[in-house]
């Protein structure tokens, strides 16, 4: 059998002790086999990727042409055709960019175009889940998009914003750039503004840092000029309301009293792979994850001390947890929708577990009670998360003036894919940058 | 952030895991000429996915991301070999080392070139004949399965995959110098 071909039983682990030698001693000679051996193990990379996309996707049966072996020759000659017209400049049809990605802090995506800073990026939509984003239209305009926000890129004259806020700049050669609103739309000429849409209350409130726009009611017409003087106004299903700015940096009136009880540094997490704890578990994350074969999984404990609370005046108990970023597996792996799962502690055996305690001795689900769950989109890397439900402010109350445990673990697993799945990370007390686990009480 | 001192790095572990996952296609195919079975490149590649978040602070821009996670993956994939070898007939470290050297300046775009080839080599072979060459990565006993089915060896059936993989391979090779010429 020819070395090529030995090469791919190689890689299907079919070669016996003698065929693996014969092949060593070939490939240390000859360059262009190996050159071989590199473009089959590439080969075999790219057949695994398919394999498992198609797996995702029953549908898509593979539409074979019943082109068998024997039509080979004709198959080799079409492609070198293909590859001339290529290099000839006959490109597929490909849409045509309207913008650029310039810049993206801490930004998270959820869309259908790429999101890299540099990307050039064709009409369609932008879910920015966190983070600021900075996107140049090709007419010159700049569009600076604060998240939580959707955005649909039309024409590089034009965009819509559909939810969020947003900052325009328009240089003078994208005088007459559009954005559109919900409610609205804002024609800017030559000019700096901030659009904000408020979906719940559906209105669109523009306002201009200088220049000039005119912003026009959909429905009744109305166009109405803003510069000098008139520097914001809001839309809103029958109107344009022109605005002052002083009186609308509103506060929120609340007046119910909020305590917040911190773990004050009693947080632990553990994973079921106890002798590889020292590489993956780390004192600042809560980490939490959940694998089909379990191998993998880690859960993380927290416990409040609630002598200080009256827990008689609560009305309303809420655990604040905060996501971070996590670089521990791929969130392509996960379902679009992670739920997660808190318990609360009643087993007192295990009530005295220590931060570093292992799999075994660490309170798990079985050891408690399901006090509430949340969920979180695999493209979401940052974000405040938690539970506000009746069963925890039970589970509060049942064990007044004592110190409880929740537990923390991920119900979800993970989808058959490539490479390992991502571990979810909270912060706990000792994380640098966001605040641990938190419960939030409320009294009248 | 991170849970390491080294601050040093521009890359926030967005942009980091934007990058990894961009590349991931490539450095998975890269561990692949080293190790022999797909188990031990998942492994390799956790591991060191680990290592290039903690080493963040040594990579100076983005671009020099790839050569540099192939430095640290290469180095996670040598150290696997030897539990390899201990279940599998394994090629030499001498050969596996100069593997290593040569699949370490194959370039990003290069595999992308290789998947889109493969997409369309595919479509070329039969219905059966795709199946039997996705069949190995269905977990194990699926070759059997489909070698039962038409009433051959499971052998046979890896002879035929053998040269069902190297026709595709062909194929991938001459479309890819199509691309250059």
């Amino acid at each position: 059998m020819d070395a090529a071909s030995q090469i791919h039983r190689y890689l299907l682990g079919k070669l016996s002790e003698e065929e693996t030698a014969e092949l060593d001693r070939q490939l240390a000679e000859d360059p262009e086999l190996r050159n071989q051996f590199i473009l089959a193990a590439a080969t075999d990379a790219g057949l695994r990727e398919v394999a498992i996309e198609r797996a995702a996707e029953p549908a898509a049966v593979p539409q074979a042409n019943e082109a068998s072996s024997h039509h080979w020759r004709t198959v080799t000659v079409a492609v070198l055709a293909a590859g001339l017209l290529l290099a000839a400049g006959l490109i597929f049809f490909q849409a045509t960019p309207v913008a650029t990605l310039a810049s993206s802090e801490n930004a998270a995506w959820e869309s259908e175009l790429p999101t890299t800073p540099g990307s050039e990026l064709t009409p369609g939509f932008l879910n920015l889940k966190s983070g600021v984003a900075t996107i140049e239209f090709t007419s010159g305009a700049e569009l600076v998009l604060e998240a939580p926000a959707e955005l649909e890129l039309v024409t590089p004259m034009k965009a819509r914003l559909l939810s969020g806020a947003a900052v325009i700049n328009v240089p003078d050669p994208a005088t007459g750039f559009v954005v559109e609103t919900p409610d609205g739309y804002a024609v800017d000429y030559g000019t700096r503004f901030a659009v904000r849409v408020n979906q719940q209350a559906r209105q669109s409130r523009f306002e201009l840092i200088e220049g000039e726009i005119a912003v026009h009611h959909p429905s009744t017409g109305e166009e109405l000029r803003l510069k000098g003087d008139t520097k914001a106004a809001t839309v809103s299903g029958e109107s344009i309301v022109v605005a002052d700015l002083e009186e609308s940096e509103g506060s929120d009136p609340s007046k119910e009293n909020v305590i917040r009880i911190s773990t004050n540094g009693r947080t632990g997490s553990a994973m079921r792979r106890d002798e590889k704890r020292h590489k993956f578990i780390k004192r600042e994350f809560l980490s939490v994850k959940r694998t089909n074969s379990g191998k993998w999984d880690h859960r993380s404990f927290f416990s409040f001390n609630l002598s200080e609370a009256d827990l008689g005046q609560v009305f309303a108990a809420r655990l604040r947890l905060n996501l971070v970023p996590s670089t521990r597996g791929l969130a392509s792996r996960l379902p679009k929708i992670n739920r997660f799962g808190v318990y609360g502690l009643t087993n007192s055996e295990k009530a005295n577990w220590q931060a570093d305690c292992l799999w075994n001795e660490s309170p798990g689900p079985d050891d408690g009670i399901l006090l509430g769950a949340f969920e979180i989109p695999r493209s979401q890397q940052r974000g405040s998360f938690g539970i506000e439900t009746e069963d925890l402010l039970k589970f509060l109350r049942n064990n007044q003036n004592e110190t409880v445990t929740l537990i923390l673990v991920r119900e979800t697993t993970q989808i058959e894919g490539i490479g390992p799945g991502l571990t979810h990370l909270f912060a706990s007390d000792s994380h640098p940058e966001s605040v641990g686990p938190l419960l939030e009480l409320t009294s009248p | 952030m991170s849970g390491t001192e080294d601050t040093s790095s521009s890359l926030s572990e967005g942009e980091f895991m934007r990058l990894f996952v961009r590349h991931e296609p490539a450095l998975r195919a890269f561990a692949r000429t080293i190790l022999p079975d797909w188990n031990a490149v998942d492994d390799a590649l956790q591991e060191a996915s680990v290592t290039m978040w903690e080493k963040l602070g040594q990579l100076q821009n983005e671009h020099g991301f790839l050569p540099w996670a192939k430095v640290i993956l290469r180095f996670k994939c040598l150290s696997l070999v030897a539990a390899s070898r201990r279940n599998r007939h394994m090629l030499s470290d001498e050969v596996l080392e100069l593997l290593a050297d040569e699949a370490e300046s194959m370039k990003a775009d290069d595999v992308v070139s290789i998947r889109k080839a493969l997409d369309f080599c595919l479509t070329k072979f039969s219905a059966g004949h795709q199946e039997l060459l996705l069949a190995p990565y269905a977990g194990d006993g699926r070759v059997k399965q489909l070698a039962e089915g038409c009433g051959k060896s499971v052998n046979a059936f890896y002879k035929l995959l053998g040269r069902l993989r190297e026709k595709l391979s062909e194929c991938v090779q001459s479309q890819l110098k199509a691309e250059v010429s």
